[in-house]
């Protein structure tokens, strides 16, 4: 009865915070009304997407690659950022999901207290994890964008700082998650491996990391397809990626260029997805191989 | 060969986990390269007697030693040794079912690696180290599954490579906890055989926890029977009376109908 009355508290808590952002938002059904000039915009732009560009819509000067060609290379680029931050934030995820994992300081109380054990699972491994979980919900905290616009501030349009834009987010993202399912796999060949004298570090890398390998994986892909969303966007700061031509083709009302960019975009991901899917369900075959 | 084995002995130990008493003032000795069987019902405290030799459990009172060596006593380096002198065949085998069945075996000499040779073993073996492996799969019958993946082998096949971890090692004793709990009668007697065959060859003291008391008559010279957390006897299988066989069976009755004590409490 407790538990009942306590969750209907949390549901009407909910909805009264709804309603009351909903008012201090000035939101009320006739704001969705569009006025006339912004159909027409929208309706203009929606039917381009029938008609997307073969050829620029305006004169370009001599020697520009055609549009397709372009937007080829600017889906390239995009891979290519996309790629470069996703290996950056594993190799943070994979540092910062250890310290931020409890695996490899737990106790064992069996053996007699030794000062130096006493500093460790006392004072040392909580500051460290403690100090990790900090770092790792700053770099979570701020996001890719954000990242983006400071690191144009400190480096300037450099290729670097775009990789590593979004590499801080997706690294936190990556360590927490990857700290979690190693948290979360089953201990017992880990006890085993403790029970036959293995030290805590030879329990996690091979007790542990292996066995949640095929779910970091998993997970790792399915991180690598928002980095190419950012990595699309991030040309809307000047990084040569598909958001840039997008960003300028729409200011110059060439809706049409604009869809073709969207049509390359939209095929990345799904090329991105369809890759990505497979592979996961190739690990996840490795893992169901009982029969 | 007796001499490889090792001393175990318990002076006076209960383990209590809260206001649960697993083990109850336990005294009990086994010779190096004895073979002795624990029986009993289950949640008896058999489980929780082997977890102490090899500091897998701590006394809450009363001393454990493994060759005149106090566990509680020693570094936790000094008890890594001792454990990767004893080996431990789980109910449950606790192997990693997405590794193949050589990486499960090397983990079992992890004691003696470094983290870099333990992960090169791991990875790339070496063809010395292979060979060994496969020596010791050899013994339990199953070296043509080395580089099988684990968890594609059967229930009994995964009990073997549990049992070859074990052997790896190259423990001075070996620890069972229900080995044959869950295989069929003629399999039970196939694994005990092999057990005691193995620790006779490699000349290790054999303790090995079974709540069927006929097929530790017939397999150990010596049965140690515990109940609510205290020995209730021991003694060599012929000097067993008849009404303490029947007390065995009854209590084992009595404790399977409330089964109430957790005996699987990992520390």
């Amino acid at each position: 009865m407790i538990r009942l009355s306590r969750r209907r508290w949390v549901i009407i808590t909910i909805l009264i915070a709804g309603l009351w952002s909903c008012v201090a938002l000035d939101l009320n059904p006739a704001g969705l009304a569009i006025g006339a000039g912004g159909l027409g915009l929208a309706g203009e732009f929606f039917t381009h997407a029938l008609h997307p560009a073969l050829q620029y819509e305006s004169a370009v000067p001599a020697g520009t690659i055609p549009i397709l060609l372009r937007s080829l290379q600017a889906a390239w680029w995009t891979l290519i950022f996309a790629t470069t931050a996703i290996s950056l934030a594993v190799a943070i995820g994979m540092l910062l999901g250890f310290t931020a994992s409890t695996a490899w300081w737990s106790e064992d109380l069996t053996a007699r207290d030794t000062t130096w054990r006493r500093i460790i699972t006392a004072y040392l491994a909580p500051a460290i994890y403690g100090s990790t979980r900090i770092l790792i919900n700053l770099m979570r905290s701020i996001h890719e964008l954000l990242w983006a616009v400071l690191l144009l501030a400190a480096f300037g349009i450099h290729h670097m700082g775009a990789a590593i834009a979004i590499a801080i987010p997706c690294g936190g993202t990556l360590a927490k998650i990857f700290a979690e399912m190693i948290d979360e796999t089953p201990r017992d060949a880990a006890l085993a491996m403790r029970d036959a004298g293995a030290t805590p570090l030879q329990i996690y890398f091979i007790g542990l990391l292996p066995r949640a390998l095929p779910d970091i994986a998993a997970y790792t892909l399915y991180r690598f397809e928002c980095a190419l969303r950012t990595s699309a966007v991030l040309g809307f700061f000047g990084f040569p990626t598909l958001g840039f031509y997008i960003a300028a083709s729409f200011e110059n009302l060439h809706y049409a260029e604009v869809w073709t960019y969207l049509y390359v975009l939209f095929g990345l991901v799904a090329l991105v997805d369809w890759w990505s899917g497979k592979l996961r369900r190739n690990m996840l075959l490795w893992t169901q191989t009982t029969a | 060969m007796a001499a490889n084995g090792a001393r175990l002995l318990l002076r006076n130990v209960s383990v209590r986990y809260g206001a649960l008493t697993a083990l109850d003032s336990v005294s009990l000795e086994v010779q190096a390269g004895e073979a002795i069987a624990l029986v009993g019902p289950s949640g008896a405290g058999k489980t929780t007697l082997l977890k102490l030799f090899n500091g897998a459990v701590r006394p809450s009172t009363g001393e454990v030693s493994v060759d005149g060596r106090i566990l509680a006593a020693l570094s936790p380096a000094e008890l890594q040794q001792v454990r990767a002198d004893t080996g431990f065949i789980y109910q449950d085998l606790n192997l990693i079912p997405n590794l193949r069945v050589i990486q499960n075996i090397v983990t079992g000499r992890f004691g003696r690696r470094s983290l870099f040779g333990s992960a090169v073993d791991v990875l790339l073996p070496s063809r010395s180290t292979a060979r060994a492996v496969y020596r010791v799969l050899e013994q339990v019958g199953i070296e043509e599954k080395l580089y099988l993946r684990t968890d594609m082998l059967s229930g009994g096949q995964q009990q073997r490579v549990a049992i070859a971890r074990a052997l790896y090692q190259q423990p001075r004793a070996l620890l069972c906890d229900e080995p044959v709990a869950s295989v069929d009668p003629l399999r039970a007697r196939a694994v005990l055989a092999l057990l005691k065959k193995l620790s006779e060859d490699n000349g290790l003291t054999l303790c090995v926890s079974l709540h069927h008391l006929e097929l530790a008559k017939e397999f150990f010279p010596r049965l140690v029977a515990v109940r609510n957390g205290r020995i209730l006897f021991d003694k060599k299988p012929d000097a067993i009376t008849d009404q303490e066989y029947t007390e065995i069976y009854r209590l084992t009755h009595a404790a399977e109908n409330n089964n109430g004590e957790p005996e699987n409490t990992h520390q």
